[in-house]
Formats: structure tokens, sequence, C-alpha cells
């Protein structure tokens, strides 16, 4: 129920605040998030400056440059850019941070069946990648070469394939064992 | 090529949700058909490999590398519609379990990608697998790509259209197509091409050992 | 109780995994099932389970053939699936609940048993699992997993319960507790597959042996074929390796280890 309340919190905020241009009220609000968020503000904000940082860079470099130029104004804009999307991504951040993904979905069942299994297989997943990268690392001696690397992450991806239709028989059989489709009609 | 939260105006990304919710309403009736009874389990695992591929680097010319996108690939190898849900899931996860990847634009981002780019990619494979399988496959995902980024860039390239304040200053993406088609879609040229290459390798691998033994 | 007749197994396009396989279990026998790597035990407990259809000859479940479309008749399937439960040898195939509280809860609740919860934390207690009662199984530890696989399995009191390598991932102790308690349990059949040859005296006095090409080599009492080397040398489950001895002699002898696997 927590964690379903600060999903749909969250997501009627970050719509709203894509409807606010005044870059004061957009400060206002950044400035209210990271008092909130508390101890993990500083942690929170780093992660979101590096996430936008090259977008936002570009986008507002380009629009001072074009924009003066042309001789018209631009701080307001640039500012407004910059405190909305640096907003947004720290309140995404922070609801990462906090949210149980698994109780936030418990609005459906079958919704709530696919995100569980969903995240046990990304860590089976995420294993046997990481199994085969130290496998070539250990193998491997100096830098390969592109070709080499090219074959390599063409097998991880292909074992990764392989992989999910041996799991994917594997857990419908798991399921029907313990009579998951005997209720369903 | 992923859009931020931020840049796209509510109009254009709630009007991209309104496409989406039929699209993925359909591929829910047409997958948990083609899945029968095993769409959960199915699809959860699609969803997973579809996670973990993206974090597959495909190396690049000149020691640098990308990530995968890896829907072209899963497109190939399970359907278009699959590919779709699994993929827009993955955004949803992406977003909610990392805090990455725009909430507001996951239906542009899942729309471009993860349906049309898909679509284009199995398209044209089909349409040229009959002529040459690896070339078909590394067009069709190359054609893929690179419609998905110039769809993106269509939709930043529209938000100046979006609106301005009093000053004239715009209030989302400032710039029109003819600086973000050849800024987005240009550089997805190479990339895609990568994408298309490794995409070929994996699934002449997996197609080989699924020859009877 | 249950009863295989001349049962094939093959995978679509693929090589027969199992020839004309034929035994029968009885009501509370205690029956291990033993053979190498890739050997076809595992599909063998996905046959009996009725997971995988024989591509030839019957699986009888107290008289009544077993198949797909008579499990497809859900009176029927809910009978068969409280009475006969599985736990993989991989056991995140069988989780799927958000927590291990749920996920023990889980059968005993769609069975109509009364009081779920308080079997689920009862199970959770005996498999020492109770601190994880809210943690969601995917955090779990390969150990921890297969514990809770078995606690969700035997919440439901089946009558036939297939082990597929489940000491594969436990520790001695859980072990211990495993053996312990399948020992203890009244009115339960027990078929379990092992390559671990000490643990199987410990779970059943008699063995069926599946040789590396898929047909029954064997069956009949464990201690009998424990001691036949030639049998476990064909059967792929014991090594044979060259003594050499310090006065310069050598031989070769084969060797049935029990704590392998």
């Amino acid at each position: 129920m927590k964690d379903r309340l600060l999903l749909s919190v969250w997501l009627v905020a970050v719509v709203g605040i894509t409807f606010i241009h005044d870059p004061l009220w957009l400060g206002g609000l950044l400035t209210a998030a990271l008092l909130l968020a508390g101890r993990a503000t500083p942690t929170l904000l780093k992660r979101a400056l590096i996430a936008i940082a090259l977008v936002n860079i570009a986008v507002s470099l380009g629009f001072v440059l074009s924009a003066s130029l042309a001789g018209e104004p631009w701080g307001l804009f640039v500012l407004r850019l910059n405190l909305r999307v640096l907003l947004l991504t720290f309140l995404t951040l922070w609801l990462a941070r906090h949210l149980d993904l698994v109780r936030a979905v418990d609005f459906s069942r079958s919704l709530q069946f696919v995100v569980v299994l969903a995240l046990g297989q990304i860590k089976t997943f995420q294993r046997l990648l990481t199994d085969y990268r130290m496998a070539f690392r250990s193998r491997s001696l100096g830098r390969p070469d592109l070709a080499t690397r090219a074959r390599s992450a063409g097998r991880q991806a292909g074992a990764l394939l392989e992989k999910a239709e041996l799991q994917a028989t594997e857990v419908n059989l798991g399921m029907r064992s313990r009579g998951f489709f005997d209720d369903r009609t | 090529m992923h859009i931020p939260d931020g840049l796209i105006a509510p109009q254009v990304y709630l009007g991209a949700y309104a496409v989406a919710a039929p699209a993925w309403a359909y591929a829910v009736r047409k997958v948990a058909r083609e899945f029968d009874d095993a769409l959960i389990p199915r699809l959860a695992v699609l969803t997973a490999l579809a996670f973990v591929l993206t974090t597959v680097m495909v190396p690049l010319p000149g020691g640098t590398s990308g990530h995968l996108v890896g829907v072209g690939l899963l497109a190939l190898a399970f359907g278009v519609w699959p590919a779709f849900l699994a993929y827009s899931l993955v955004l949803v996860l992406q977003s909610l379990l990392l805090g990455a990847g725009g909430i507001t634009v996951l239906a542009i981002n899942a729309l471009a990608m993860g349906l049309t780019g898909a679509a284009v990619t199995v398209g044209v494979f089909r349409l040229l697998a009959k002529v040459h399988r690896p070339a078909a496959a590394v067009i069709g995902v190359w054609l893929g790509v690179v419609v998905a980024a110039t769809l993106v860039a269509l939709v930043l390239g529209i938000q100046p259209l979006m609106g301005s304040d009093t000053e004239g200053q715009p209030l989302f993406f400032p710039f029109g197509p003819a600086v973000t088609l050849p800024v987005v879609v240009g550089p997805h040229l190479i990339i895609a091409l990568g994408e298309g290459i490794l995409t070929w390798m994996v699934l002449s691998v997996v197609e080989r050992r699924r020859v009877p033994a | 109780m249950i009863e295989l007749e001349q049962v094939s197994f093959r995978y679509p396009e693929g090589e027969a995994i199992l020839k004309e396989v034929s035994f029968r279990l009885n009501p509370e026998e205690r029956v291990v099932l033993l053979g190498a790597n890739g050997c076809g035990k595992s599909s063998l407990l996905k046959l009996i389970d009725g997971l995988l259809d024989p591509t030839g000859g019957e699986i009888r479940y107290q008289g009544e053939a077993l198949s797909a479309s008579r499990l497809r008749q859900r009176e029927f399937a809910r009978h068969f699936r409280r009475d006969v439960g599985m736990v993989f040898q991989s056991p995140e195939a069988m989780l799927f609940n958000a927590t291990v509280a749920e996920e023990i809860a889980y059968g005993p609740e769609r069975l109509g048993m009364p009081e779920p919860t308080a079997v689920a934390r009862r199970w959770a207690e005996r498999l020492q699992l109770e601190k994880y009662l809210a943690t969601p199984p995917y955090r779990l530890s390969g150990g921890e997993k297969q514990r809770l696989a078995l606690a969700c399995v035997l919440a439901c009191q089946p009558r036939l319960l297939l082990l597929d390598e489940p000491t594969a991932n436990l520790d001695p102790r859980a072990t211990g507790w495993l053996v312990d308690f399948l020992l203890d349990q009244q009115g339960l059949t027990t078929l379990v597959t092992t390559q671990n040859l000490s643990l199987a005296t410990e779970l059943g006095q008699r063995a069926l042996i599946l040789g590396e090409d898929g047909r029954l080599l064997y069956d009949g009492p464990l201690d009998d074929a424990l001691t036949d080397t030639d049998l476990l040398w064909r059967a792929n489950l014991a090594h044979a390796h060259r003594h050499v001895h310090a006065d310069g002699t050598e031989h070769r002898h084969v060797h049935a280890h029990g704590d392998w696997g």
C-alpha cells in the first residue's frame, strides 16, 4: 500500500512538473526536494548531475550560441530546462532508491508475477554474463582487438539467448508443477 | 537515443501514451495467445533477457564501445509483439529500479524502438532473407535502429512548436528538425551498423545450434 | 502408486533421452534414482510429475493413465498436483511469489488448506527461513532457495515427493535435516535423484539406475547395486584410476566415491 501510494504520488508529481515553466517555481521545488531527501541528497544529486550532464550541456550551449547569434535572450530557457530536467531526474532516482517495485505493482497479481520472475531471472543472466566476461579476461593476453571483442560480445549475447530459452521452459514447468495454471481458465 | 524527462511537452508524451495503450493491450492479447498459458513465465524471462542484453557492450572502432539495444535481436528471435512488450517492461524496470530513463517519455521510447524499430527490422528481414540471410539481418537491424532514431529526432524536433513564454523563449526542447535530424540520426547510422553485425553474429550461432543434433 | 510401462521420451527433433523404461513405485517406498550427468534423470521426474508427455509407453497414476489431456481436466489436475510434489534441480524455476511467506503459503492457499499463513510460518521455521519471511525469494542464496522450494512443496503435504538432486546446494546441516525429515515421514513415497552414492544409502533401500543410453540398467536393492562395481562402472557412477605403489608396481581399479557430485 505504501509503495503503491509512493508510486502514484511520484507519477502525479512528475507529470505536474512538466506543466510548470517558471524557473522560480522549478527552483523552489528543486530546493524543497533536495532538503526533503535528507542525507541521501549528496549521493542522489551527484548521480542526477552525471546522468543529465551530456544532454543538458549540449542543449544549453547550443541554445545559448544560436540565441546570441540571433541577438535573442536565452537566460530563462537555460534555467527552465536545467532546473526541470534536474528536478525530474532527482525525483526518479529518489523514488528508485525507496520504492519496493514488487509491492508497488500488487494491484495486478499477474504483473507482480512477471516482475518477481523477471527480477529473479535478471540475477541468473547477470551471473552468466559476469562468468563469461571473467572467463574472457582470464583467457586473453593484453587488450584484445576489435574482432575478438566483437566475437566475445556476440558469444555473450548468444549465451544469454540460449539460456533464456531454457529458463523459459524450466520456469513454465516449475510453475505448472505447483499448479499455477490449474486455477486459470 | 533515449529521450530523458523534461524535454518533451505533456501534450506530446501524453498523446504517445494514448497511442501506446491500445498497442500494449493488443500485444498482451496477441502474445498470450501465442504463448498459450505460458505468458507470464515467458514474458518474464524475455524481459529479463532484454534487460541484461542492454548491458552487453558493442565494441566500436577506436577502442570505445556502446551498449547493445537488443530489440532487433529480440524481435528476430521471438517476434515483434513479444519484443515490444519485453522492451516496454525493460524501460519500466530501468526507470523504477535504477532511476535511469524517463517515465513521461517511456511511451515514446517504447513506440519508437520497441514497436516501430522492431517491426521495420522484422519486415526488412523477411523481405530480404530469401536473397541473403546475413545481409537481411544486418540491413534489417540497421534500418530499424535508424528509423527509430529518426522518429525520436522528429518528436524532439516538433517541441519548439509546443509553446514559448512571453519573451519568446521555448518551454521545451528548443531545436527544430533541421538540427535534431542530423544530430540524432547521424551517429546512429554507424552505431546501428555495429548493432546489426552483432545481431547477426548472435543469431547465426543460435540458429546453427538449433539444428537437430 | 505410479507405474511406468515402456516409457520412452525424446525432445522434439532431439535424440532419444529415455528408452522403454518400466518400473512401479509402491506406496511409502523410498527409492533413489541414480545415473550419470545427462542420462535423463530430470526428464524422468518431469514425466512422472506430468510436466512432459512420454513419446512412447504409458505412465499410470493410481491406475489411471497420465496424459496432457487428462491433466487439462481441472479436477484431476488439482488432485494430482496436490498428491505429487516436485522440487526442481534449479529451485528458482519454481519461485514466483513476492515474499518467502507468500511463496510457501501459495500451495496451501490454492488447495484450500486451513490457515495458509500459519502453515507457511511453520515450514519457514522448520527450514530455518523464518528471518526471510518478508524477503523476495530471488534475494536468497542458492541453498536458501533450495530449502524454500522444499518448504513450498512439503507444505502441501504431498503423498509422492520427487526430488531432483535435492542436496546439490545444501550445506551438511541442511542435508542432514532433509535426510532425517524424509525418514520421519509416514505415508510418504519418495523418489530422489542423486549422483552421491553415500547419500543414496540414507535416502532409500531401492535403487533405479539409468544408463547413459537412457535405458533402465537396474531396479533392485540399493545395497546390492553398490557392491556391483561392474554395474556402477557401466552406469558411469564409478571411476577407474591407476594406483602406483611404493614398490613401483601399479594396478587399475574401480572406485565408487560417496561424496562427489
